[in-house]
């Protein structure tokens, strides 16, 4: 659907040369919510712009439903453009327009007929919860019900893809939750594809199929949201997902055992979807008369999957505990025996 | 002394009339093409610049300096340097016709700036969102530029009527008439002060009602 091909993009601010983009790969599957998560810099808001081509990239091919857009005339570009929506940070409506004028915008553009403008407004201020708020202006509403109505807009002209710029940045985390779930469910009732950029790991794990790891200008890890949470490579990941997920044992509570005096072993078990169901802790007692004990845990929904981590000691007799790990390693638990903290 | 002030309002009503209904004109069709002309140039000020819809360096660079160079004169001057040019204008460089040439040529470039000012506010955000949207550059021009800038239009356009009004003031050294000639020919060269005053209070209260004006509309206009 969306092909980023060895995408680069140079800026020149004052002399300088500036590296936004540095040979950028992915591609958006069709049906899917893709993710690129960086910090301020890393060149995402430089690469999602790429995508509708209001950055054109230095090097590199953008295709969309395979189409290399720098071979298009300014026309087709633009036919192109209101298959592909696009929401901002910054909200970026008329102000001088109200509610209804503003999401028309798109169809006001091509000069669809006033009867069709109408019922389609109306539609989509019912999908996004505004229908009471037609006649206001943008100043009159709240953030949340003003990226509502750019939604509405972006929506007006039956996109294929909607792109997301930061949209959520602006807003405080309950509007933002409100805002993912609107999105989630255009993305499941119209199979729009989306392609979003943010720098929130919760926004990613919240809605987001794949994701792609941006730094410094460079796409340094991608992969499916869940594998990218539980094996995470790259050290800036591991801080993102760190960020709402923490998988270590806190320093103090490592001290606190050492203090203690008792055999045993240290071990986090990383378990995803199924597996959360499974009684192992009990089986640990049962079958190898070990003592499990839960010194620290997670637990979180990635999308529709349960991920979570929990960090045990078990102890008991030497031999019980290494068959004891080996028995869950053949469950495909993710394992790892713990030898310091942090 | 107010009695003898009346009489002298009676006296001159006539006199006050014409020059009520000259500055009426020079102001009005000078108004109305300085605007086009000035919102045309505001406009091409800014889509010319880098980076936005219309980059052109070269128009963008001439046309800045042109209406650097004409805003540099003072409308006295320029009245004067300009005669051979409102002559093939308008065939005269005297009267009501032979002044709005210069008051043209004078206010056009004041309202360029204005105008480019106005709607260097409009949000850049907007455009790009228009953009992504597929809409076309002109599309931009009128619904985004022009219709987000209103209020501050609006008010720059008051600005630069005030200046017009001052500057028609001057006009009738060309002997175009006008307040501001009456004023210098009956209150300054024949000394009647009564006559001075009734030319300045009329020219407070056009100001007054011009500048109210423009802040009411603005004020409407603005959904902020």
């Amino acid at each position: 659907m969306i092909q980023l091909d060895h995408i680069s993009k140079v800026f020149y601010q004052d002399k300088r040369k500036i590296e936004a983009v540095k040979n950028a790969t992915l591609q958006v599957k069709k049906g899917e919510i893709f993710g690129i998560i960086g910090y301020s810099g890393a060149g995402k808001s430089t690469l999602i712009r790429c995508i509708n081509f209001l950055e054109k990239p230095t090097h590199g091919v953008v295709r969309i439903n395979g189409v290399d857009l720098a071979s298009l005339k300014e026309a087709e570009l633009r036919a192109t453009r209101r298959r592909i929506g696009m929401i901002f940070q910054s909200f970026n409506l008329l102000s001088s327009n109200t509610v209804f004028d503003n999401v028309a915008t798109p169809l006001y553009l091509v000069n669809a007929p006033k009867k069709e403008i109408a019922k389609k407004v109306r539609e989509l201020l019912e999908l996004v919860g505004l229908q009471d708020k037609e006649t206001f202006y943008p100043s009159q509403l709240s953030g949340g019900q003003k990226q509502r109505v750019a939604i509405a807009r972006a929506l007006a002209s039956d996109p294929e893809i909607l792109l997301c710029d930061e949209a959520t940045s602006a807003l405080d985390p309950q509007t933002t939750d409100s805002i993912l779930d609107l999105l989630l469910e255009i993305n499941r009732k119209y199979k729009i594809t989306i392609a979003l950029i943010t720098h929130e790991m919760h926004v990613i794990k919240k809605i987001c199929d794949r994701v792609a790891v941006m730094e410094q200008g460079e796409v340094v890890e991608q992969g499916k949201v869940l594998d990218i949470f539980s094996n995470p490579q790259m050290p800036i990941t591991k801080n993102f997902i760190k960020s709402i997920f923490d998988v270590n044992l806190p320093e103090h509570l490592w001290n606190k055992i050492q203090d203690e005096d008792y055999p045993g072993k240290i071990l986090r078990i990383s378990f995803v979807g199924d597996h959360a169901g499974e009684p192992i802790l009990a089986d640990l007692a049962t079958k190898y008369n070990l003592r499990p004990n839960i010194l620290y845990g997670n637990i979180t929904q990635v999308k529709d999957t349960t991920f979570g981590c929990l960090i045990i000691r078990v102890s008991g007799e030497v031999s019980s505990i290494d068959a004891g790990i080996q028995d869950l390693m053949t469950q495909q638990l993710q394992i790892e025996v713990i030898e310091h903290a942090g | 002394m107010l009695a003898d002030y009346i009489d002298s309002l009676t006296e001159y009503s006539d006199l006050y009339w014409t020059s009520i209904k000259e500055t009426g004109i020079m102001v009005g069709y000078g108004l109305v093409i300085s605007t086009i002309i000035g919102l045309f140039l505001g406009i091409v000020l800014v889509v010319t610049r880098a980076n936005h819809i219309y980059e052109n360096k070269v128009i963008y660079q001439v046309l800045n300096i042109a209406i650097n160079i004409l805003r540099s004169l003072p409308f006295i001057i320029l009245m004067v340097a300009i005669i051979p040019f409102t002559k093939f204008i308008v065939g005269t460089s005297i009267g009501v016709k032979g002044a709005i040439v210069p008051l043209v040529v004078y206010t056009a470039p004041y309202l360029a700036r204005l105008m480019e000012s106005a709607l260097l506010e409009v949000d850049k955000g907007v455009i790009e969102a228009f953009q992504a949207m597929g809409a076309t550059r002109n599309q931009i021009i009128v619904r985004v530029l022009l219709k987000e800038a209103r209020p501050a239009l609006i008010l720059g356009l008051t600005i630069g009527t005030i200046g017009l009004i001052g500057a028609s003031a001057m006009a009738g050294v060309i002997g175009a008439g006008g307040l501001g000639d009456v004023a210098i020919r009956y209150g300054y060269q024949r000394w009647q002060p009564e006559v001075m005053i009734t030319c300045v209070i009329l020219l407070v209260v056009a100001v007054q009602v011009v500048q109210s004006l423009g802040t009411v509309i603005a004020k409407r206009l603005r959904k902020r």
